[in-house]
């Protein structure tokens, strides 16, 4: 009885954004958008209930000492030994981070009704807003790595719609698609490993590679096995975490309305690929070539992160850093082996930035309120980097941060020469298949732009 | 706010002895840039937002003529879109009648010139703006020609009896057989041959290809790469995070270094070293190397950027102009810091706009260079660019036939003249026919609209003051009142000042400029330091202190001591947090915690606040303080030359106020003097909301020391021994209204002697019923308070507004600012104006001479024009000269909000507080006699400058009765009212309550 309400309330918690984002966004489809009120009614209702239904979840999961629930949601399909189970699985991990999201979406949904008010667009908005809670609720919930990247797709796609939410304007939507190719192509880690993990195990289901249960496992995988799949978890880690060499997009991403960055940038889109890593805990264990890769890009992202940040002069790329810094902290903790940690970790720095971020428009009313109160000037910060570093040494960090250690411009190097090829084979294919219809390369009909 | 301290000698960039540019250019390039600048935004930092016209620079042309000028210097709209308007004429609120005034009046004695025989002037123009015109270009032309059936049927927002006279004619020469719908395609079809036949006849006119400015725009339109070829790209990312670096006031945890040597030379500090980057950033550190080696100052470097982007002495200030305009928000900000260092926040960075532009164009001379290279091929110099890409940009085609004949079937359509018609036009008759239509363009179509949209609205008002003055609301012309409450000008004031009246009919209410004459630098008993609390024309040259009373002294300095340990301790979790080893220990450690605040303040904003507000208290200053007013010889103040006022300048600024404001000699026992503020939170455009005569400041303390001066006995012996007396039964007290949430506080009201107390309560209870109309009558206009909400819950939720982290429309400001009334109150008194009018007391009736009025008008015309053309602009063009949507801004350098992470800085008004605008020019009504407004007009040149350049609309009300005269052309024209109705009601909540939209003037009887 118990465990079949259980369920009941974790399905609840992902059918319900589906629900209200299938609402919202055939309404549109049909030119026929909700109005503000009744949108701003549905999704308090139903981001509302979800976190009513994740919290009584949570509480039930004591308890049921749920420490290790599976819910099937049924097969996609089956073929042979391969099949494909939607899949959840309820443990401490999931349930605590999956509740701390409702309950910060649900701010933020709230905090937007007000901030969007007469926007006009308003209606999608709140459309990203349903696809991105459905798919970090999914990554977080998952049970088998297929759910984990559906979730993933969705919560990158609603991230660049987002980011690109001014598209009358060029720069948010050039900085949109930035941050869509950062995705893309770190997505091929999450693809490889997904597809990798089917072919070792026939199964995405996470029991065959993570061990019985988070977070000890242990994980089934033999050394090397445990290693491919880590090496390319960590690669899609590194993209969605913007951790080095991708950093750059997380400074791009503050184009979006302020909510969204606060929930994207702040809050829940930057932890996911820590999250991740973090719930395939066990794999690393087994892989510590992979674990301690993790820790270098991690303490590395941290260095530069806040080098960087503490030379913008913009709030709200200084909080971006900010957050980049904890995020490679905690990815550092996380391939230290430990587990606990970084999840409070997680926790705790989800709820101070996307407060931070939300306050960030009243940061001139702050300042003045904090002078008030310390009776002057504030006095400086980062007096005693002039003590430890030599003035030379001082100006190159300097340049440094304030360049951004040119992160962007290397990648765009190394994207250049790839582009170039994969546009040269585009042509070669073009050429091959005009061959084949028989018809002269330069007249064919089905040449898409390059 | 840490700075990197650098070795303190002059950098090599700085060298002042090496190559110096001729004295002649050198002087050239000053003057260019003195030029760009005064084009560039004028806003300071937004902590002290101050209105102010957006084309200040234009004030010397006539308003109609600048808008067009500075819209093209800078890109931006001069007027509403036709189709706004279009929206306008279709739901009323512009009139036929006043399009046809307005043409009538605008073509003069040429609107009834025949035009090639067809129609008159006067009714082509009508026709053009009666109908919806649209000018296609010309792949959207082709669309249409082939795609719909505009050349099958007559258009069909025809008057249906023009459309019968079409097909009547076309019967009866056709015959009757045809069907209708096949006699339509005829006539059309017909119509669209004349029209091309016309076309053909006409010669076209030749446009001269014309070429940007910016050897940067050309490169783009020159560059098939598109995008890719954009300089601005790669310059202006590098130069806004060093500007933002440059001016940060206290967001970087880590300072610029070295920014006393000024920008130029942090910027070839810092972009000065390359080290295998992009071939860009190559070119730029080699030409800063290069420029670092001739040594000379920033404008010599300007002026070898300039010679080596190929520009000719004859063309320094157009390209210098269009090069700074092109990022003007940041540049502005420059000029500004260079201009009035004193009203930075923190400390002022040695800000020079010639530093800024010399890197500028360094960094654009690079990055030209190599994109040249890279996507054109270029190897030559790159002065030589310019000549080179010239020839491969395509000028336009000329406008094809169908373009050409397009307007006028539209326009025969709307005129019912028959292809026949057309057939008959001799060559000049065409010319003249098509010449007609093409000078009544697309501007200056919207600038007959806007006259007429701006003609309705004058009407009204006009109409609604003369027939108020005719016949007044019962009740007014009671002599004595028992109290008054003198207010700030301000056009949110005037339904506060309404409810009171009504509410309080023993009530007179007062307009004067909410400093109330009182200029000072202030510090409050809690403020870090003094803040100049005047217009921002004036530098106060007295400081004065709040202190807190004896008594309280030693808790005073303990809740100090509290509030400072808070604190620290808030800015040591802020900036911790955003460290690394703090950070990770902070987060992790007490991270969750947030929660709290993050649910509590986004879902229960108000409730939050009310437990914040009962937290603090334990910290906040005592309540009991005084203000330290009276000349303190021994004291050297922090800012100004005298701290306190001596008895003989208070005596000067009462009497001064008395007069200005036709208050002397009439003295109620009781005087409220009521400034302004507001609070906001979520806003960096906050103090664009505050007080404008206080210098974007809040102005309780200005009220409050006008008060003690006014109470003085001293004060009082020297003013009467003036002439002007205060009676001894008269008692002045100060408060401080706060729009945003409607809360009014009153200062040392234990003072109140115990004759007055009784009285004062009085007041103090209509004020309290006052407030909650107020906020009940703001409250219709936000669409998330509902209707039916009555005023004390209407007070409740203006509360939560003010305190709601979400809310981007705390209060609407100045928003539908349209109307100033300069003259006795019972002009207006009982008036319902819709918080649209500026109300400025004064008394004709003691002002013979007009010396009063001329100092009034010098005082509040620049305040009020203001207020409204920046609003004008703002609305006009919201992403032009506003600053667009709130919801992206990003406060940087704590000086100004960029789109996201880097933009320009956006300067203007946001879109979420124009967005209930009314764009037009405001409305001034001065009582007066033509002959006084004349004088005070003659004397004052900046004063005539705005009225007959008109960008004000002048009008006076006859002090002896209701007639009015309007400024026109020059001169004071006598207006006739066209409507005598004025409506009314019992009430104001009667005339509003349930609607949304601007409302029309009504005469309110308080009969209910």
């Amino acid at each position: 009885m118990s465990w079949s309400l259980f369920d009941a309330l974790v399905k609840a918690a992902l059918g319900l954004p589906a629900a209200l984002l299938f609402t919202l966004g055939a309404a549109s489809l049909l030119s026929r958008p909700l109005t503000e009120r009744l949108t701003s009614a549905l999704a308090r209702a139903v981001f509302g209930l979800t976190a009513l239904a994740l919290l009584i979840a949570a509480g039930l999961s004591v308890p049921l000492e749920a420490q290790h629930h599976t819910i099937s949601l049924g097969h996609w399909f089956v073929a042979g030994a391969t099949s494909f189970e939607l899949r959840l699985l309820a443990d401490p991990l999931s349930l605590t981070f999956s509740t701390l999201c409702v309950v910060l979406i649900g701010v933020v949904a709230v905090f937007s009704d007000r901030y969007l008010h007469r926007e006009p667009g308003y209606n999608r908005y709140f459309v990203s807003l349903c696809l991105f809670s459905l798919g970090i609720l999914l990554v977080v919930l998952a049970g088998s790595i297929e759910v984990v990247f559906a979730g993933w797709e969705m919560v990158g796609l609603s991230s660049a719609l987002l980011i690109a939410f001014f598209h009358e304007r060029p720069a948010p939507v050039r900085n949109g698609l930035w941050t869509l190719a950062v995705y893309r192509t770190t997505d091929l880690g999450l693809l490889g490993a997904a597809v990798l993990i089917h072919h070792i195990a026939h199964t995405g289901n996470f029991d065959a590679f993570l061990g019985a249960s988070w977070p000890e496992g242990p994980s089934p995988l033999s050394s090397g096995q445990a290693s491919a799949v880590g090496a390319l978890l960590l690669f899609a880690t590194l993209g969605k975490g913007a951790q080095l060499p991708f950093s750059g997009w997380l400074a791009r991403a503050m184009e979006g309305p302020t909510p969204s960055s606060a929930i994207f940038y702040g809050a829940l889109s930057v932890h996911a690929g820590a999250f991740l890593l973090l719930r395939m805990g066990p794999v690393l264990d087994q892989a510590p070539a992979v674990a301690a890769m993790a820790v270098v890009f991690g303490l590395g992202t941290a260095i530069h992160a806040t080098m960087v940040g503490r030379a913008q002069s913009d709030i709200k790329t200084a909080l971006a850093y900010a957050s980049l810094t904890q995020v490679g902290i905690i990815l550092v903790e996380i391939g230290l082996g430990l587990r606990w940690i970084p999840l409070i970790h997680m926790l705790g720095h989800a709820s101070v930035r996307s407060l931070q971020l939300l306050r960030s428009p009243s940061l001139l009313h702050d300042f003045q309120r904090l002078e008030v109160a310390v009776g002057g000037h504030l006095p400086r910060t980062g007096r005693y980097l002039e003590r430890l570093l030599p003035p030379r040494v001082r100006r190159r960090l300097y340049a440094a941060a304030l360049a951004r250690w040119r992160l962007d411009e290397l990648l765009l190097r190394v994207i250049t020469p790839a582009l170039g090829l994969l546009r040269a084979l585009d042509r070669l294919e073009h050429r091959w298949c005009a061959w084949l219809g028989g018809r002269a390369a330069d007249g064919s009909e089905v040449r898409r732009d390059g | 706010m840490g700075v990197v301290e650098l070795p303190r000698r002059a950098p090599d960039y700085v060298n002042v002895r090496g190559e110096r540019q001729s004295e002649e250019e050198r002087a050239g390039v000053l003057a260019a840039v003195e030029h760009a600048a005064h084009l560039l935004p004028a806003q300071g930092p937004i902590s002290i937002f101050v209105h102010h016209n957006t084309l200040h620079a234009f004030e010397g042309v006539p308003f109609e003529e600048a808008v067009v000028r500075g819209g093209q210097a800078l890109g931006c709209e001069p007027f509403l879109s036709e189709e706004r308007f279009h929206a306008e004429l279709s739901r009323g609120r512009i009139l036929s009648a006043d399009l046809q005034a307005v043409i009538a009046e605008d073509l003069g004695a040429t609107a009834t010139a025949p035009v090639a025989g067809l129609t008159t002037r006067q009714a082509l123009r009508q026709a053009m703006v009666q109908l919806v015109f649209i000018e296609p270009g010309e792949p959207e032309l082709r669309w249409l020609l082939a795609e719909t059936r505009v050349l099958e049927h007559l258009r069909r927002d025809l008057p249906p009896e023009l459309r019968r006279g079409f097909l009547d004619r076309a019967r009866s020469a056709l015959g009757r057989d045809r069907s209708p719908a096949a006699l339509e395609t005829g006539i059309v079809q017909r119509l669209w041959t004349a029209c091309l036949g016309v076309a053909r006849k006409a010669p076209s006119e030749h446009v001269g290809a014309s070429y940007p400015l910016r050897l940067g725009d050309l490169l783009r339109l020159a560059a098939d790469a598109g995008p890719q070829a954009d300089a601005d790209r790669l310059v202006q990312p590098l130069l806004i995070r060093l500007a933002g670096a440059f001016l940060d006031q206290g967001i970087a945890y880590w300072g610029l270094a070295a920014r006393e040597e000024g920008f130029l030379a942090a910027f070839s500090a810092v972009y000065g070293e390359s080290r295998g980057g992009e071939r860009w950033r190559d070119a730029l550190a080699a030409v800063i190397a290069e420029e670092s080696r001739r040594g000379g100052d920033a404008v010599d470097s300007v002026l070898r950027s300039l010679a080596a982007m190929g520009v000719t002495p004859d063309a320094y200030e157009p390209v210098i102009t269009a090069e700074l305009l092109a990022i003007r928000g940041w540049a502005g900000m420059f000029r500004q810091i260079e201009s009035r260092p004193d009203r930075v926040p923190v400390q002022a960075p040695p800000a020079r706009l010639m530093d800024f532009l010399a890197a500028l164009l360094c960094a654009e001379r690079a990055a030209l260079a190599v994109l040249a290279r890279e996507h054109l091929g270029f190897a030559g110099d790159l002065s030589a660019l310019r000549g080179w890409l010239i020839p491969q940009i395509r000028p336009p085609p000329p406008p094809s036939e169908e373009a050409r004949a397009a307007g006028l079937f539209q326009v025969a359509q709307a005129l019912g003249i028959d292809g026949a018609a057309l057939e008959r036009l001799d060559r000049e008759e065409s010319a003249a026919l098509l010449g007609e239509i093409s000078s009544f363009s697309g501007v200056e179509r919207r600038r007959i609209f806007h006259l007429a949209y701006e003609r309705r609205q004058r009407v009204e008002a006009l109409d609604a003051l003369a027939q108020h003055a005719r016949r007044p609301a019962p009740g007014i012309g009671s002599e004595s009142s028992s109290f008054q409450a003198v207010f700030c000008i301000d056009d949110r004031e005037e339904s506060l000042r309404r409810h009171l009246e009504e509410i309080s009919p023993e009530c007179e209410t007062i307009g004067f400029a909410g400093f109330f004459g009182v200029a000072m630098y202030y510090r409050g008993a809690e403020d870090a330091y003094p803040t100049p609390l005047c217009p921002i024309a004036i530098r106060p040259t007295h400081e004065v202190e709040e202190e807190v009373d004896a008594d309280f002294a030693r808790r005073a300095v303990t809740r100090a001591r509290g509030r400072r340990l808070v604190g620290r301790l808030r800015r040591g979790f802020e900036v911790g947090t955003r460290t690394f080893a703090r950070g990770s220990l902070l987060t992790a450690a007490f991270g969750l915690l947030a929660v709290v605040p993050l649910v509590s303040r986004v879902l229960f904003p108000r409730l939050t606040a009310s437990l914040r507000l009962r937290g603090e208290r334990w910290v906040q200053a005592p309540s009991r303080t005084h203000l330290a007013l009276s000349r303190r010889p021994e004291v050297t103040p922090q800012l100004g030359a005298h701290a306190g006022y001596s008895h003989a300048e208070m005596a000067g600024i009462v009497r001064e106020m008395l007069t200005l404001c036709g208050l002397a000699g009439r003295l109620s026992p009781l005087v409220l003097i009521v400034g302004h503020g507001s609070s906001s939170l979520n806003n960096p455009h906050g103090s664009a909301y505050e007080c404008g005569a206080c210098g974007g400041g809040k102005g309780g303390p200005n009220a409050r020391a006008f008060a003690q001066m006014a109470n003085e006995p001293a004060v009082r012996v020297l003013l009467a021994a003036e002439g002007v007396e205060i009676p001894s039964g008269t008692w002045f007290v100060g408060a401080l209204h706060n729009t945003c949430d409607d809360a009014v506080k009153y200062f040392d009201v234990e003072l109140v002697p115990d004759s007055h107390k009784e009285l004062f309560a009085r007041a103090r209870r209509a004020i309290e019923l006052a407030r909650a109309y107020n906020a009940h009558e703001r409250c219709r206009r936000f669409e998330s308070a509902p209707l039916w909400l009555p005023p004390m819950l209407a007070l409740a939720h203006v509360e939560a507004r003010s305190q709601d982290l979400a809310q981007v429309r705390a209060e609407l400001g100045h928003a539908t600012n349209a109307l100033a009334v300069v003259g006795r109150r019972a002009r207006t008194r009982g008036l319902f104006c819709d918080r649209r009018a500026f109300l400025i007391s004064y008394d004709p009736t003691r002002d013979d001479d007009g010396a009063v009025l001329s100092r009034l008008l010098a005082a509040v015309v620049p305040v009020c024009a203001g207020i409204n053309l920046e609003y004008y602009f703002s609305h006009v063009d919201p992403a032009g000269y506003g600053s667009g949507s709130k919801l992206p801004h990003n406060l940087v350098s704590l000086l100004g909000v960029m789109n996201g992470g880097s933009s320009d800085l956006r300067t203007g008004l946001p879109w979420q507080m124009v967005e209930l605008h009314e764009p037009v020019r405001l409305l001034m009504v001065v009582e007066a006699r033509v002959e006084v407004a004349e004088r005070v007009l003659a004397a004052d040149p900046s004063l005539r400058r705005l009225v007959d350049h008109r960008w004000i609309q002048l009008a006076i009300l006859d002090p002896d009765g209701a007639g009015l005269s309007l400024r026109v052309d020059g001169s004071f024209k006598k207006y006739v009212p066209e409507n005598m109705v004025l409506a009314t009601s019992p009430s104001s909540s009667a005339w509003y309550r349930g609607r949304r939209d601007h409302l029309p003037f009504a005469q309110i009887t308080g009969g209910a």
